[in-house]
């Protein structure tokens, strides 16, 4: 009987159920498809680093799981609001709690039954698209990629616990309201603001905390990039300011905001302009906590999306400046190498074309007078010797790279790529080399790492290297391009060495491969950005469903208000206009500062990307976050549209 | 004395097909402005369907309605909006204030509408809620009142727009004996003080015979009416329960 009048309300409640339908439709596709990624055999065949990433994103589906199922569970709740009075009246027609729970977790069941076959179907496709965003990303081939058993299973597990989790949410609710209150429940007194201007103080506090918060962690981040020895502490401290401001200002506000206007007599005497902000000022109020987690969440998921890919353009700049040349040695001039450079040439023809090699020196005269002006001078740093590279040497390597050239004469100049080594003061340095005293010339900064194994280099005129000791042979070569298996090309130049920590014998090599850093960068920043994009998408899914879902809680206390307002003269788009406005406040207002949020990220962002000497993506920074505010727009206005419809439905046809 | 209502010939079905009900058959009469008219009746016989044709909630299956002579039953949806908030007050049975908004603000709110200005609104403000003795509970919400504070500022938000014609449906219906004999004596006061036109459906003899002119409904027809004239509350509360005795004896004595 349960069953037959389940299926029944789950039909009549169709409209009620929409936008809980469509979050867990697409939560479960959005589940379905990031378990699939995770459990992919392709993917774990095809991506190197994906199998040291995999337990972590693992991790990253169950929390979000967790996350889901505590929301859903609120948001349940709020459908159950809905039908207090059939609820109610089940009671008093002589049904029990227990039938009463069991009918409405049969509903749920259900709808979850039905969001699940919806939820894999989608996710199926979804899968597929996730495969190839993230092949992109990875900048492996896509093809089409096979399902896994286990994926399928992790995912019908997790939607067994939202669930699970949500229907005893439900069952406790409806096990300890009352039946006056399932009845009654729906017309309660909002009451009035207290202190209004104590949560208008508490909001410019938060306004203050905010840019506080900002303009602490763009310097601290400017600190840390210029000062190795900058402790992470007061850049913790000022992302904890941001976040505690960004709750409390929602919570401000929702509290002050339409109070503070009703004071406002000639605005408030205009049409039903006192309706909508006492409407407001009771929803707001009431709600003012949700919406401050929902602000947060929504500021969380804009900033973490916009700093994931952002680090991946980075990732990927950064393998430019890491590796200035397809093949890059460096070998030490101390021991015979196990590859030498000229047997490195025969093997690299073995697999590609060399269409060019640069080979360079780095001199030594074993003292450490230029470490006396960094912090790495004074005890515990003797094995740090300053390295050299000469005028001709260092001119043959940038017209190799397309770069400048110096004219020297009797100047040194530092050649650094780490911001930190660039903030310091080499100007009063004179060193006395081969008989002559040079001056400091300049510094060269925002330049690839032409050498990986010192801090810097100083470029000295040829004859200032002359009676110093070679410390690195190195060599920069250039292929053409072909086709060939960089694992199999990097196993030709490992050998064997001791571990200096351990009795451990470890594979090394003096020869890095542009080919494999990149692809190293892109598939750890791929996954990183898969990560963060799911989390991020999941966290606004739900924001809106709550903020959706709590404005069709209110539907039957509303439309009895918005009766009276027609009644007493509001004509329909009157009473269309007003509940507009409402709505809309109410949903936007938790989204307007998250959404500004992008404005920050992308300046701190194009900072960090001009510290780290990345220029090659001058307004990266700027398109990501404005595309990412854009897209998040795009999906907030989709749900605005459909609650306020189905608001309107309710509220307004009678 | 000019017309403020005439009604000729309405009538009402409800239903399609063969269920069909007519809920009022040929009713004719007229209110002149001023009056204070009580209309009567057994449940059933029409008494609010007919308030829901003049109040323009309802559309009539034929017939006419003046209101303010304008014929209301050509009006278009917009039109009626704009004619409902201007010309026509209501008062109901649950006060129907919004519970969110203060007693000033709920008063206020169709002048509001109507784009009156705040120095305009002020003034009626004021005078209304002073002859109705609501000043003191202006900046209290509803739920702070009693149930003859809310039906007076009721009274109130329906009065303070002048409209031609006052309706008011069980008004007392939510009110002990001695709040409806005081909202009954507000009733007196606003079309005494006010010349309010007022148009009350009740079930309540004691509440009908605070009317100038009684209008008994039976079956959707006008089966009797009223008229004070010279006579006291007291006799015409008799006539009222004679009335309503031949009718069925469908009528509240308090």
């Amino acid at each position: 009987m349960f069953g037959k009048l389940a299926f029944r309300n789950v039909k009549r409640q169709m409209g009620n159920y929409l936008i809980y339908y469509i979050t867990v439709s697409l939560t479960i596709a959005l589940m379905f498809a990031f378990n699939s990624v995770v459990t992919s055999p392709d993917l774990a065949e095809k991506a190197r680093s994906f199998s040291d990433i995999a337990g972590g994103l693992v991790m990253i589906s169950v929390m979000m799981a967790l996350i889901v199922a505590f929301v859903l569970g609120y948001a349940s709740s709020f459908l159950l609001k809905l039908r207090k009075r059939e609820f109610g009246t089940y009671l008093t027609m002589g049904m029990t709690r227990f039938d009463m729970i069991l009918l409405f977790t049969m509903e749920t069941l259900i709808i979850g039954l039905i969001s699940l076959v919806t939820g894999i179907l989608a996710g199926i496709f979804l899968y597929q698209v996730l495969m190839s965003l993230l092949s992109s990303l990875m900048e492996i081939s896509y093809s089409f990629s096979s399902y896994s058993l286990y994926g399928f299973l992790m995912t019908a597990g997790l939607v067994l616990l939202v669930f699970l989790l949500s229907s005893v949410t439900c069952a406790l609710y409806l096990f300890r309201v009352s039946i006056y209150d399932l009845i009654h429940g729906s017309r309660k007194n909002e009451k009035p603001v207290r202190h209004p201007m104590f949560w208008f103080f508490v909001t410019l506090l938060s306004i203050a905390g905010i840019v506080a918060g900002a303009v602490m962690f763009y310097q601290e981040m400017i600190h840390i990039f210029r000062d190795m020895e900058a402790l992470p502490g007061r850049m913790l401290m000022s992302l904890l300011i941001l976040a505690v401001s960004v709750f409390f200002i929602h919570v401000g506000a929702s509290r002050c905001l339409a109070d503070l206007m009703l004071r406002f007599r000639t605005f408030c005497s205009r049409g039903t302009n006192t309706f909508v902000l006492r409407q407001l000022s009771g929803k707001l109020r009431s709600n003012s906590i949700l919406i401050g987690i929902v602000a947060f969440l929504i500021t969380f998921a804009v900033i973490g999306s916009d700093f994931s890919l952002l680090m991946k353009t980075f990732m990927q700049s950064s393998t430019d400046h890491s590796y200035p040349f397809d093949v890059n040695a460096e070998i030490s001039a101390s021991s015979s190498p196990a590859v030498s450079i000229s047997e490195a040439e025969q093997i690299l023809e073995k697999y590609d074309t060399v269409e060019d090699r640069t080979d360079y020196t780095v001199y030594t005269n074993h003292q450490r007078y230029f470490f006396e002006f960094t912090p790495w001078r004074g005890d515990g740093f003797e094995g740090l010797v300053d390295s050299y590279i000469s005028e001709s040497d260092f001119n043959r390597v940038q017209k190799a790279l397309g770069q400048k050239t110096l004219h020297l004469e009797d100047t040194f100049w530092i050649y650094s790529s780490s911001p930190q080594i660039q903030s310091l003061d080499f100007r009063s340095a004179a060193p006395v080399l081969n008989g002559k005293t040079y001056t400091y010339g300049g510094m060269i900064s925002s330049s690839p790492y032409i050498v990986r194994k010192a801090y810097f280099l100083i470029i000295v005129p040829d004859e200032a290297v002359k009676q110093m000791a070679p410390l690195l042979y190195c060599s920069g070569f250039s292929l053409k391009g072909g086709e060939y298996d960089i694992a199999d090309l990097e196993k030709e130049f490992l050998y064997e060495t001791p571990s200096l920590v351990s009795d451990r014998i470890l594979l090394a090599s003096d020869y890095e491969f542009k080919q494999s850093g990149w692809e190293y960068a892109s598939q750890a920043s791929g996954i990183f950005v898969l990560g963060a994009l799911y989390i991020a998408v999941i966290f606004i899914f739900l924001a809106m469903a709550v903020l959706a879902l709590k404005i069709l809680s209110g539907v039957s206390e509303d439309k009895r208000k918005y009766r009276i307002l027609t009644q007493i003269g509001a004509d329909r788009m009157t009473a269309s206009k007003a509940l507009f406005c409402q709505i809309f406040v109410f949903f936007i207002l938790p989204f307007v500062l998250p959404l500004l949020s992008a404005i920050p990220c992308a300046v701190i962002g194009q900072k960090a990307c001009t510290l780290l000497g990345y220029v090659s993506h001058p307004r990266a920074a700027y398109f990501i976050s404005g595309g990412i505010a854009l897209v998040i727009l795009a999906g907030y206005l989709l749900y605005f549209t459909v609650t306020y419809l189905t608001a309107r439905r309710h509220i307004l046809e009678y | 004395m000019t017309q403020t209502l005439q009604i000729s010939h309405l009538i009402k079905y409800y239903g399609t097909g063969s269920v069909v009900t007519k809920a009022l058959d040929d009713i004719s009469f007229s209110i002149q402005k001023g009056e204070f008219t009580a209309i009567m009746g057994a449940s059933g016989s029409g008494k609010s369907t007919l308030l829901n044709m003049i109040s323009t909630v309802d559309r009539v299956s034929s017939g006419t309605i003046f209101l303010d002579g304008r014929n209301i039953t050509e009006m278009k949806e917009r039109e009626l909006a704009s004619f409902r908030r201007d010309r026509l007050g209501f008062i109901f049975q649950e006060y129907n204030l919004l519970d969110t908004l203060t007693v000033r603000e709920n008063i206020v709110l169709p002048l509001n509408l109507q784009k009156i200005s705040a120095k305009e609104t002020d003034i009626r403000l004021n005078e209304t809620a002073h002859s109705l003795g609501i000043t003191e509970q202006l900046d209290k919400f509803p739920y702070e009142l009693s149930g003859g504070q809310r039906q007076r500022a009721a009274c109130a938000r329906a009065l303070i727009t002048r409209p031609a014609l006052i309706l008011a449906d069980e008004p007392t219906g939510a009110l002990d004996s001695r709040n409806s004999k005081t909202l009954m004596e507000t009733f007196r006061l606003m079309n005494a003080e006010f010349s309010s036109t007022i148009l009350m459906v009740t079930h309540d003899a004691v509440v009908g015979s605070y009317a100038q002119r009684v209008l008994f409904l039976k079956d959707g027809q006008i089966w009797s009416e009223l008229l004070r004239g010279t006579r006291s509350r007291q006799e015409l509360y008799h006539d009222i329960l004679s009335v309503t005795s031949a009718l069925g004896g469908d009528a509240d004595v308090r």
